[in-house]
């Protein structure tokens, strides 16, 4: 899906100051974004605004889809928005008792047919194979009976990543949802990522691990101050001059003790300590 | 049948079972029709509207504010529904009315303020607990002061309130408040998918398309109406809400779709036994329900909280 944010300000009610200011920025079809910048600079409001669960304050959101002809987020029923659109938060916490399976499913709802009794409508045979399978593909179908409260917080986020992959989105929005993988199952995530880019699937990525991000993420959008810097190709964006730009606090500071080369294997660009 | 089934199944088994060792009043005596329609059914109807009530109550409470210690009775919402009722009941118009339409107003704005305060910033559970108490002591404590100011006489039966008894409605006062309980729970009983999501945190609700705010809006509204009409009718019955929802849990209903019907069959049988309890341990004088259950009640919260 085509994305377009255009003037974008959202301000959070015990805030001064504008959170997100002006923010404008395009995304086509089937590529893949990693919006990276420094602490507080708005990015995970970024993501809540363009998944429709925050008000703007004004400026506007556009999700282009050739099958629909809503365009407007706020034209979106929630539902076929959170059907197409899938956002992963970063970790999920709950004092209650649920079994991995249970919660997966739960990212069929949007899916489901909306009536009165919708709060009652049980999960089918072919969501529950829906379900097996996609636990299955990520490897964490040994995971399936174990309750939410007593797995890692890796195993969460894995967890989280199926329950948005279950209903076969078009769109998916990862908030640092890959920050506590181990390397087993970050290749596992990377070839399912890579997958999904195959076949059209558009990636929203905020990330602190640029290393990684930039194995995921052909383009990079910097954000500073709730506004873009600038968005392009990471070949050309990820720099020593623009990290320091973005990263720049106040006059005084040294320069950041980076270097930028690209990587012998993947050929994308690498940020090295010196 | 699932094992979910089964167990609503037995509930619904237990409940049955309670009604008729209510019925008998505990002990095998002769079957006086008067005894039965004026006393003991009216008397069983309210035990199970009114624990089924406050279990499905304590039940959504838990869900929506993320806390599992979460009841009527221990965040302070039956204490300023207590102080409600007994404003409504000075308005000499209609006592019953009055009262149970100011406690909703109490229970609602108190429910109302708690999330207000509880969205500043995060809270620890035990701080909302502690809160609550102290809130619940303060309403408590206004409320008697009201009563024996406005008129001494009837300061004692400011105890009945605080300490629950069952007991003061008509056959047709009782089943009147029974049926509302059962719609009400059944609306809250049609949003089952929408709090099971919200027990898993507002942004993984939000991420399959709930609004978090719009569903915990209307549980308050329908949670504060059941708490009105529990309190206003037999004043604050602890515990009954705190450990119903717990108990299921322990034995598999985890989604709320089983999880409401259970804690009404059994919030109603406990409450019904305890009633009972209540009456004949120490008869020919009654005892006050809530004393009964917190008896029970209080090291159960003590555990929980030393668990959590």
């Amino acid at each position: 899906m085509n994305l377009t944010v255009e003037n974008l300000c959202f301000q959070y009610e015990n805030q001064k100051e504008l959170t997100l200011n002006k923010m404008t920025f395009e995304m086509a079809f089937g590529t893949s974004l990693c919006i990276a910048g420094p602490n507080g600079s708005g990015k995970s409001t970024l993501l809540k605004l363009i998944s429709g669960f925050l008000k703007p304050l004004s400026g506007d959101v556009f999700w282009k889809n050739e099958a629909f002809t809503f365009q407007k987020i706020t034209e979106w029923p929630t539902d076929v928005l959170t059907s197409q659109v899938a956002f992963i938060p970063a970790a999920v916490q709950t004092n209650f008792p649920i079994s991995v399976f249970d919660f997966v499913l739960q990212g069929l709802f949007p899916l489901q047919k909306k009536s009165l009794l919708a709060g009652l409508q049980a999960y089918s045979k072919a969501e529950r194979l829906q379900t097996e399978q996609v636990l299955e593909s990520i490897g964490i179908a040994g995971l399936k009976n174990r309750l939410l409260s007593e797995i890692s917080t890796g195993e969460c986020q894995l967890t989280l990543i199926a329950r948005a992959l279950v209903r076969n989105p078009k769109v998916l929005i990862f908030d640092e949802s890959i920050a506590n993988l181990d390397f087993f199952y970050l290749s596992k995530i990377f070839e399912i990522i890579h997958h999904l880019k195959v076949s059209g699937i558009s990636i929203i990525m905020v990330s602190h691990d640029l290393n990684l991000a930039t194995e995921f993420c052909d383009n990079i959008l910097w954000i500073k101050n709730g506004t873009c810097l600038g968005i392009g190709k990471t070949g050309t964006l990820l720099t020593k001059e623009w990290i320091e730009r973005v990263y720049h606090k106040d006059a005084h500071t040294s320069d950041l003790r980076i270097q930028v080369s690209d990587s012998p294997f993947s050929g994308r660009p690498k940020i090295f300590w010196v | 049948m699932s094992k979910n089934l089964k167990i609503i199944f037995a509930l619904i088994l237990i409940s049955i079972g309670s009604i008729f060792l209510s019925f008998q009043g505990g002990v095998l005596e002769k079957f006086d029709e008067q005894v039965f329609w004026l006393l003991r059914l009216p008397r069983t109807i309210s035990a199970l509207a009114i624990g089924g009530g406050l279990a499905v109550s304590g039940a959504v409470l838990q869900c929506i504010f993320q806390n599992p210690l979460a009841d009527p009775f221990t965040i302070g919402i039956s204490s300023a529904a207590v102080l409600g009722a007994i404003i409504g009941s000075l308005f000499r118009i209609n006592p019953l009315l009055g009262s149970t339409l100011l406690s909703f107003l109490f229970s609602f704005s108190m429910l109302l303020g708690l999330s207000i305060w509880m969205k500043k910033k995060t809270r620890y559970i035990t701080e909302v607990l502690l809160v609550g108490i102290i809130l619940g002591f303060f309403f408590s404590a206004v409320a008697t002061l009201l009563m024996a100011l406005t008129d001494p006489a009837t300061w004692t039966s400011a105890l009945t309130w605080i300490y629950g008894s069952l007991g003061k409605l008509s056959l047709s006062q009782a089943t009147l408040a029974f049926l509302v309980l059962v719609l009400l729970s059944i609306l809250i009983w049609i949003h089952s998918k929408h709090l099971d999501m919200l027990s898993v945190g507002d942004l993984s609700a939000e991420s399959v398309g709930i609004n978090p705010e719009i569903i915990r809006f209307r549980m308050f509204l329908l949670v504060s109406t059941m708490i009105a009409i529990c309190v206003s009718t037999s004043g604050i019955i602890g515990f009954v809400g705190l450990i119903i929802p717990h108990v299921l849990r322990r034995a598999g209903l985890r989604s709320h779709q089983y999880l409401i019907p259970g804690a009404f069959f059994l919030g109603g049988a406990v409450l019904t036994l305890a009633d009972l309890f209540a009456k004949t341990v120490a008869s020919p004088s009654e005892l006050p329900v809530g004393v009964v259950l917190a008896v029970f009640g209080a090291p159960f919260l003590f555990f929980l909280t030393k668990r959590n």
